[in-house]
C-alpha cells in the first residue's frame, strides 16, 4: 500500500474514533402515538357545516393538521325539519334546510371520524325562537323536540363523541317563564333530552350545557345532587382564557365535583375566547397555547376552542379564529395561534403515560446585574409557571411560561437535578417539528439550562435521556 | 500618597451611593448619562435599546410575616412595561419580588405597586425574618424615559381577601360597589382586578374606609376613617381582557380583628359610558359580604386582597 494511503487510512480511523469520543448514547424515543390513537382533550368549535365533500374534507382536515382530536358543532332542529313553516326564509338558504343540512350533518361526522377527529354535537335551546324549540311549534313541547333529537342520537348511532344539551342555561330567559335554577334546566330540558339521545344511541356521553360565568361550581353540582349522574356523563364549562389563567378556580371546581361525582367527565362548548388581531398575534399565539396546555394539565376531558374559523361574532363583535377558512382549499390563511395551538398538541398528549419528574427542577434568573457600590442583582420575574414530565422514561418535556395578566418576560437558568439527561432543545411555539439546541453544561450532578428566554408564549423544551 | 488614596475611595464610595436627604439610598446600574438620581431622590431614566437600568437601594429587613412590598411613587413619561420595580434577596441579589406598570404612565400619576414576595428562586419556601431585602427601580429590557419620583416603600402582610374572578360590577355615579372584611392590623393599601369599560381617558376612583356599623346602609350614613386615590390614568383601558390588579394604597389605623368597609366611588365624568368594572367571583370570604349601594350581591365577593403593616 503507498505510504500516502497509509497515512490518509489513518487519519480516517482517527477521524473516526474522535467522533464516537464524548458521543452520548440516548435512550431512542417511542414511535410517536398516531392522532387517531391520542388522549387529548384538544378541539375546536367548528361552524363551517357544508354540503360540499371536498370543502367539509379540506377544513376537517386543517382541524386534524393542527393536532385536536375533536371537533364540536351545533345540531339544530329548526334547520332539520321546517315542520311546514317557512320562518327559515329569512335566515337560511333552501340548500341548507332539510335534506341539504342533514348532509352537512353527515359529512361533519363521517369525515371526522375518518379522519381520526372525535365529532361532537351541541343541540339548541330555546332561547334562539324565544321561548319556543321550534318556531313553527307553537306547543313549546319538549317532547316534540325529544322526538326529533332521539332520531338525530339515532341517526348517528355509534358515531358521536357526545352530545351537550343547550348552552349557558343557568342564566334566566323570561319569555320561556325559565328562572334559570338548577331544577328548571333539569326538568324542563336536560333530563327529557338526555333520555332521547340514551334512546337513540345508548353509547353517546351526554353533557350538560356550558354554564355561563364557568365554573358555576354551585349550580353544577345542584344538578348532580338532582340526580345528573343517572342521565349524563359530565358537566360542561365555557371557559374564558383569563379563568383558565386563574387556574385554581377551575382546578378547585373540578375537585368539588369530582368529590360529588368521582366519574365526571369535564366537557365544554367554547374555550379561550381569545382576540385575534392579525396573523401574526404573537399575544393570541401565547394566551391560546397556555390556554389549552393548561386544560390538558388538570385533566380537561374535551376542550373546545372557540372559535376555530375566523369571524365576528354575533353576540360579542369579535374575532377569535385561529385560521382564516374564507380563501377555500390552498388558500386557508393558519394564524400564529393556530401553529402555536399546533405545537402544544403535537407535543403534551396522553396524560396518563407521562410521570412526573423524580427530580428536582429549579431556576433563577440568569441575568447579572451590578450597580456602582457592587452589588450584584439577578433580574426576571420570579413567577414563571414551570411543569416538567418524563414520557416512556426517555424524554423530558419542560413547559415555562409567564401568564399574560402580569409582567411578561424573563431570561432563567434552569437546573435540571439530575445528570442523566442530554441533547436539551427548544420547541419553537410556532413550529412543532423544529428543534434548536440549547446551551448547557453539567455542574455538580445537575445539567444546567443557560439563559432560557420565557414569556408569554411557552417555552418547550426536550431533553432526552442517556443510555443507563 | 496613602491618605489620597483614601480620600478618593472615600469620595468615590459617597458617590456611588447617592441619597436625598432622609430619602432612599440609591446605587445606579448603568451609566449616568442613561440614569440620573435627582436631588429628591427620584429617578430619571434616558435608557436607549433593550437595556436594564435604574438604581438600587441600600437593603431593608425583612419584618417577620411580610409576604409583599407597597412601593408608592409618582411616574411620567413611562409607556406599558417600560417602568420596572423589583425586590432583591440582600444575599444573593435574585429577584423576589417584581412589578411593571401594566398601563401607559404619560403623565406624572401617582401609583401604589404590590410586589408578592416570591422566594423560589433563592432556593427558599420563605424570606428569613431579618434578611435584608434590595429594591430596584429602573427599567427592564426597554428603552425609556420615564421619570419616577416621590419613591416610599415598605414591608406589608396580606390580609383579608377573596380570588375569585369570573363576574363583574360597575362603579360609577349610581353604583357603589363595597366590600366587608375582618381587618388583620393597620391597613396599608388594597388590591382589586378591574378596568375602564371604554377606550380612552376614563374616571379614577376613590377607595372609601367605613368601620362596620349594623347594616350596609348606617356604615356609608357613618364617619369614614380614611380614603385611597386611583388615578384614571392608572385604570386599564376599558378592552375586553384587559382587566388587571390594582392597588390603592390606604393607610388607616385598622384594627385587628374589627370589621369594615370599603366602599368604591368612581369619579363622575361625563357620559354614561364611563365607568369603572371591577371584577368578584362567588363568595367564598366568609366573614365578609359584596354590596352594590345598600343591596347586598348575595353569593357574591369582590376580587379583592388587603394588605397590613408589617413590622
Amino acid at each position: 500500500m503507498k505510504r500516502s494511503n497509509v497515512y490518509l487510512l489513518v487519519v480516517l480511523l482517527l477521524a473516526m474514533g474522535q467522533s464516537s469520543w464524548g458521543q452520548v448514547k440516548l435512550v431512542p424515543l417511542t414511535d410517536e402515538i398516531p392522532y387517531a390513537r391520542r388522549n387529548t382533550p384538544y378541539g375546536v368549535v367548528y361552524y363551517s357545516l357544508t354540503k360540499d365533500e371536498n370543502a367539509a374534507r379540506a377544513m376537517l382536515s386543517s382541524i386534524r393538521e393542527m393536532g385536536a382530536t375533536r371537533a364540536l358543532t351545533l345540531a339544530y332542529w329548526w334547520q332539520a325539519e321546517t315542520l311546514g313553516g317557512d320562518y327559515w326564509k329569512k335566515e337560511y338558504r333552501s340548500e341548507n334546510i332539510g335534506e341539504g343540512y342533514y348532509k352537512s350533518l353527515d359529512l361533519y361526522v363521517r369525515i371526522s371520524r375518518e379522519l381520526g377527529l372525535k365529532p361532537a354535537m351541541r343541540l339548541g335551546g330555546f332561547r334562539e325562537w324565544n321561548g319556543l324549540w321550534h318556531p313553527a311549534d307553537p306547543s313549546g313541547s319538549v317532547e316534540h323536540y325529544a322526538a326529533w333529537v332521539e332520531k338525530l342520537a339515532a341517526r348517528y348511532r355509534g358515531q358521536v363523541d357526545h352530545y351537550i344539551i343547550a348552552d349557558e342555561e343557568n342564566t334566566p330567559f323570561a319569555p320561556a317563564k325559565y328562572d334559570g335554577s338548577a331544577q328548571a334546566y333539569f326538568q324542563r330540558m336536560f333530563v327529557p333530552l338526555a333520555k332521547a339521545i340514551r334512546k337513540g344511541d345508548p353509547e353517546a356521553k351526554i353533557s350538560t350545557c356550558g354554564v355561563s360565568s364557568a365554573p358555576a361550581t354551585d349550580w353544577l353540582l345542584e344538578l348532580i345532587k338532582l340526580g345528573l349522574p343517572r342521565y349524563g356523563d359530565g358537566v360542561g364549562c365555557n371557559l374564558w382564557h383569563g379563568v383558565v389563567e386563574d387556574t385554581w378556580q377551575v382546578k378547585q371546581f373540578m375537585a368539588a365535583v369530582r368529590k360529588a361525582w368521582p366519574q365526571v367527565k369535564f366537557y365544554s362548548s367554547g374555550v379561550g375566547y381569545v382576540i385575534n388581531r392579525g396573523e401574526h398575534d404573537r399575544l393570541q399565539a401565547g394566551i391560546t397555547a397556555q390556554t389549552m396546555f393548561t386544560l390538558w394539565d388538570i385533566g380537561w376531558d374535551s376542550a373546545s376552542y372557540y372559535l376555530y374559523g375566523a369571524s365576528i361574532t354575533a353576540d360579542t363583535k369579535k374575532n377569535y379564529g385561529l385560521i382564516d377558512l374564507s380563501g377555500g382549499e390552498g388558500g386557508y390563511v393558519r394564524t400564529d395561534a393556530w401553529k402555536a395551538y399546533q405545537t402544544i398538541a403535537g407535543t403534551f398528549y396522553d396524560r396518563d403515560r407521562l410521570k412526573k419528574c423524580s427530580f428536582p427542577i429549579t431556576f433563577r434568573a440568569a441575568r447579572a446585574l451590578t450597580a456602582e457600590d457592587g452589588t450584584t442583582i439577578a433580574m426576571a420575574p420570579p413567577d414563571p409557571v414551570v411543569r416538567a414530565f418524563v414520557r416512556e422514561d426517555a424524554q423530558l418535556l419542560i413547559y415555562l411560561a409567564y401568564k399574560p395578566g402580569a409582567p411578561r418576560e424573563g431570561t432563567l437558568r434552569l437546573a435540571i437535578g439530575s445528570d442523566q439527561w442530554a441533547d436539551p432543545e427548544q420547541i419553537p411555539l410556532l413550529s412543532v417539528r423544529d428543534r434548536s439546541p440549547l446551551k448547557h453544561h453539567y455542574e455538580a450532578g445537575k445539567l444546567i439550562l443557560e439563559e432560557i428566554v420565557v414569556g408569554v408564549e411557552p417555552t418547550l423544551i426536550t431533553v432526552r435521556r442517556i443510555t443507563r | 500618597m496613602m491618605a489620597a488614596k483614601a480620600l478618593l475611595l472615600a469620595i468615590v464610595s459617597c458617590c456611588a451611593a447617592v441619597a436625598s436627604e432622609g430619602g432612599i439610598k440609591w446605587s445606579r446600574i448603568g451609566p449616568p448619562e442613561q440614569v440620573k438620581i435627582t436631588d429628591e431622590g427620584g429617578l430619571a431614566l434616558k435608557v436607549e435599546g433593550q437595556a436594564t437600568a435604574g438604581a438600587i437601594s441600600e437593603p431593608k429587613k425583612l419584618p417577620p410575616g411580610a409576604d409583599a412590598i407597597l412601593v408608592e411613587a409618582r411616574i411620567g413619561d413611562g409607556e406599558e412595561y417600560q417602568v420596572t420595580i423589583s425586590a432583591h434577596d440582600g444575599d444573593g441579589g435574585q429577584t423576589v419580588g417584581y412589578w411593571q406598570n401594566l398601563v401607559p404612565l404619560r403623565q406624572p400619576t401617582d401609583v401604589a405597586a404590590l410586589l408578592a414576595l416570591n422566594w423560589r428562586m433563592t432556593g427558599m419556601e420563605n424570606g428569613k425574618p431579618g434578611a435584608g431585602v434590595r429594591l430596584f427601580v429602573g427599567t427592564d429590557g426597554r428603552a425609556t424615559s420615564a421619570e419616577i419620583e416621590d419613591i416610599r416603600w415598605r414591608f406589608v402582610r396580606s390580609g383579608a381577601g377573596a380570588a375569585g374572578a369570573i363576574w363583574a360590577c360597575i362603579a360609577n355615579g349610581e353604583h357603589h360597589p363595597s366590600q366587608s372584611f375582618v381587618a388583620r392590623g393597620k391597613l396599608a393599601a388594597v388590591k382589586l382586578r378591574l378596568r375602564h369599560s371604554s377606550q380612552g381617558p376614563g374616571p379614577g376612583l376613590k377607595l372609601i374606609l367605613y368601620p362596620w356599623r349594623e347594616n350596609v346602609a348606617q356604615t356609608r350614613k357613618g364617619e369614614p376613617i380614611g380614603t385611597g386615590r386611583l388615578e384614571g390614568a392608572a385604570v386599564p383601558a376599558g378592552e375586553e381582557g384587559n382587566e388587571r390588579d390594582v392597588a390603592v394604597g390606604m393607610d388607616v389605623s385598622t384594627e385587628s380583628g374589627k370589621t369594615y368597609l370599603v366602599e368604591v366611588v368612581a369619579d363622575e365624568v361625563g357620559g354614561s359610558d364611563q365607568k369603572i368594572v371591577l371584577w368578584g367571583g362567588p363568595g367564598e370570604y366568609e366573614p365578609g359580604k359584596c354590596f352594590d349601594n345598600d343591596r347586598e350581591m348575595t353569593g357574591w365577593d369582590l376580587y379583592f386582597q388587603t394588605y397590613y403593616e408589617a413590622k
